[in-house]
């Protein structure tokens, strides 16, 4: 095998329990984002932007649908001869089939997958997270700062800090302490579960934990034990748009983010393509009844109806005399003639019979899924 | 129906001039189309959606776009490591016949394992099922059997066809007909061969050669083909067959759930509406920032209408940038023209006016 310098290992077998039943049949990586991408493709196409080109993408959790969505990982420029996009699922051996039991497990098990191309470096990254971010950037101040590990950073606001794993650092960026989800915050920083590992010492420490250990995870286990060996572990801070779908609400806010007219999110930006499986719908149309404001609507969509500050995922229909506010169409939906949505969230595939009236104005935020009392579009892929 | 055993032609005739400044750096086959699309992909689509799996394509000398276009065929499942996409460039002047082409394709075809050859030419609009046409073919007998479509006597831009009761085809150059040629044809690979290989020195096409040999020796017999189909040799042609897709029925016709037209794909992030836009009844790509208003147009992938702009029966092809307050009517946008802030253009439904690629206007004279 050829060698490379720095190997991404992409963890996308998050269940994504508290996205309720929009997870029960994919898995959180494989969620529907932006009108037209599903969460996956913003860390897949920053590797490819970020001209890494080899990816193992570790995956468990209602596989189907992600394992076709991804295939040999061409839509990402990912269908090497020499690396590329490798799914890595859990596996039956001899002495009988096991499921990965934590993130540093998942790595642990496919040592054999990275030591083939006997990399120094490793780029371990989750596909649940939507961001634009250049890695090599990161590789960079990594080799600079002599690091054992760096952990890339993002500032967020403090009142959220008991959510994320903190990072305390000292005035150059070394971190002095992690801790999860603390209650008395110290530091704003959050991990956004990017690291880059010297590859043999990270090694080392996945073998040490899964013998002496009963937990496999980086936050709660491989990062804390390097911090009381000293070894150095450096903080890279990210400047941008990130951020974890983890619920409704904040996949319901993300994707409306989108809408703001200073976005932050650039998708138009043509240096930085996110990129994604297409399914050659027909264009787009907005018929003579149609109003179409403050949103995004992308191929295959029939619009007859009224649409504001909302997202159409592809092959989305809306019927006359429709009203769609602050809401997100996921593909194949059929919304009917003169039915009224608020702040919804139509999952894919679900057809809305005409006259119905959906959610309120200052309501919480609907999930209207395939388990809902409607009947749902053959041709979606959650049926 | 074992498709597999038909080999695809697709011949790009060569530039009629009838279509400039659209045809200026490109052939017929790659101008844009229907929001989305180049002309090619309809015939090809029909091909590949038909289950033929060997494709070749011969272009005349514009063929940089439809090249690049094409790639090695992957968008239209075509990257084979047997049969596939073949690509003929041209290599003589512009005035050079079909036959001599195909000719130059002998070892190609000799060596293709199909039977039979579909032959197309590049101009229609269309989303047909070859199949039955293959079962009449192989049921009937024919030498040759050629797709026909009902017609009004006065339209001449199909060829007319004089055909008896039994589907029989007398004459393929009449003055006046209700039956026009599609100029889709089938016959066995052999027949082909045999036809360019005995007049490849004389200075005919291989519609030329079929209308002089049509009763004797050869004996061909007509298809109809009900469905939709559009021929464009004109820009004003170019222009209503654009607008009819405006049509849901036409839309309908086209673009059908499980034949669907194949195209290149891009990146582009879905159409973004903000709160000034105003668009009815038109068609918009991916990549579109729309913060104006667009009625009965066309919108290609990547246009931006800047605030207050306003766009009414018009085409705009890919990257245009319509400046603020900039109004367009009646007007066909090639690619990446850039319209200045207040910039007004009108052409009129008879006559739309072409606006050619890059202009950026203000250098561009009306």
């Amino acid at each position: 095998m050829t060698r490379k310098e720095m190997v991404a290992m992409l963890l996308a077998g998050g269940e994504g329990s508290r996205l309720g039943n929009l997870t029960k049949w994919i898995a959180k990586p494989a969620i529907p984002f932006g009108g037209k991408y599903r969460i996956i493709d913003f860390t897949l196409s920053n590797c490819n932007n970020s001209g890494i080109d080899t990816v193992g993408v570790l995956t468990q959790y209602q596989p189907l649908i992600l394992n076709s969505y991804l295939g040999v990982g061409t839509p990402w420029d990912l269908n090497r001869k020499r690396g590329g996009l490798k799914i890595l699922p859990p596996y039956v051996q001899k002495t009988g089939g096991r499921w990965y039991k934590g993130t540093a497990n998942a790595i642990f098990e496919n040592i054999p997958f990275v030591d083939q191309y006997d990399p120094e470096f490793v780029l371990i990254i989750s596909g649940d997270h939507i961001y634009k971010m250049d890695y090599t950037e990161m590789l960079e101040s990594h080799k600079t700062s002599n690091a054992d590990v760096t952990i890339s950073v993002v500032e967020v606001p403090w009142e959220e800090v008991s959510r994320f794993g903190i990072m305390n650092t000292d005035e150059n960026f070394h971190i002095t302490e992690f801790e999860e989800k603390p209650t008395n915050p110290k530091s704003n920083l959050a991990s956004m579960g990017v690291y880059i590992f010297n590859w043999k010492l990270l090694k080392r420490y996945l073998i040490e934990n899964q013998q002496n250990s009963t937990s496999y995870d980086f936050g709660k286990d491989i990062i804390p034990a390097m911090l009381s060996d000293n070894r150095s572990l450096v903080a890279y801070p990210f400047e941008g748009y990130w951020k974890d779908v983890g619920t409704i609400e904040s996949l319901w806010q993300a994707n409306l983010d989108l809408l703001d007219d200073n976005v932050e999110l650039d998708l138009n930006d043509r240096y930085w393509r996110i990129r994604s499986a297409d399914p050659n719908m027909s264009p787009q149309y907005i018929g003579s009844s149609a109003k179409v404001t403050q949103s995004m609507v992308n191929e295959g969509c029939v619009v007859m109806g009224e649409i504001d500050h909302s997202i159409l995922f592809y092959d989305a229909h809306v019927g006359e005399g429709s009203y769609i506010k602050d809401s997100i169409i996921m593909p194949y939906s059929k919304i009917g003639k003169d039915v009224t949505i608020h702040r919804a969230i139509v999952g894919e595939g679900v057809i809305i019979p005409d006259g119905v009236t959906i959610g309120h104005p200052k309501g919480p935020i609907e999930l209207i899924d395939q388990n809902s009392n409607y009947k749902q579009n053959y041709r979606s892929s959650v049926n | 129906m074992v498709m597999n055993n038909v080999l695809g032609i697709i011949y790009i005739a060569n530039d009629n001039n009838t279509m400039h400044p659209l045809t200026n750096h490109r052939c017929q086959s790659s101008i844009p189309f229907g929001s989305r699309y180049r002309m090619i992909d309809f015939v090809l689509s029909s091909m590949v959606n038909s289950n033929i799996q060997n494709v070749s394509i011969f272009t005349t000398l514009k063929n940089r776009s439809l090249i690049d276009h094409l790639g090695d065929g992957n968008d239209w499942d075509l990257d084979r490591k047997q049969d596939g996409l073949f690509i003929f460039p041209s290599d003589s002047s512009e005035n050079s016949r079909d036959i001599t082409s195909f000719y130059s394709a002998m070892d190609y075809l000799d060596k293709s394992s199909q039977e039979y050859v579909l032959l197309c030419y590049d101009s229609l609009i269309t989303n047909i099922d070859f199949r039955p046409l293959y079962k009449q073919h192989l049921k009937s007998g024919a030498d040759v059997t050629i797709m026909y479509k009902d017609k009004e006597r006065n339209n001449h831009l199909f060829r007319n066809l004089e055909i008896d009761d039994f589907h029989n085809i007398k004459n393929l150059q009449t003055k006046d007909s209700k039956f026009g040629s599609l100029d889709i044809m089938m016959l066995k690979k052999q027949k082909f061969i045999e036809l360019i290989t005995n007049n490849r020195h004389i200075y005919r096409n291989f519609n030329d050669i079929l209308r002089e040999q049509v009763n004797n020796p050869l004996n061909i017999k007509g298809f109809r083909y009900d469905g939709y189909v559009n021929k464009i040799n004109t820009t004003k042609q170019y222009y209503d067959s654009n607008m009819s897709l405006l049509n849901p029925k036409v839309m309908k016709q086209l673009f059908k759930e499980n034949n669907e037209i194949h195209t290149k794909l891009k990146d582009e992030p879905p159409a973004k509406f903000t709160s000034n836009s105003n668009v009815k009844n038109s068609l918009i790509a991916n990549g579109c920032i729309i913060d104006g208003e667009v009625i009965n147009s066309i919108l290609f992938r990547g246009v931006h209408v800047k605030k207050g702009a306003s766009i009414k029966n018009s085409i705009v092809m890919q990257k245009c940038i319509i400046g603020e307050f900039a109004q367009l009517d009646n007007m066909v946008l090639d690619k990446e023209v850039i319209l200045l802030p207040y910039d007004k253009f009108q052409g009129s439904e008879q006559s739309p006016k072409v606006i050619p690629k890059k202009s950026a206007v203000g250098t561009y004279v009306n």
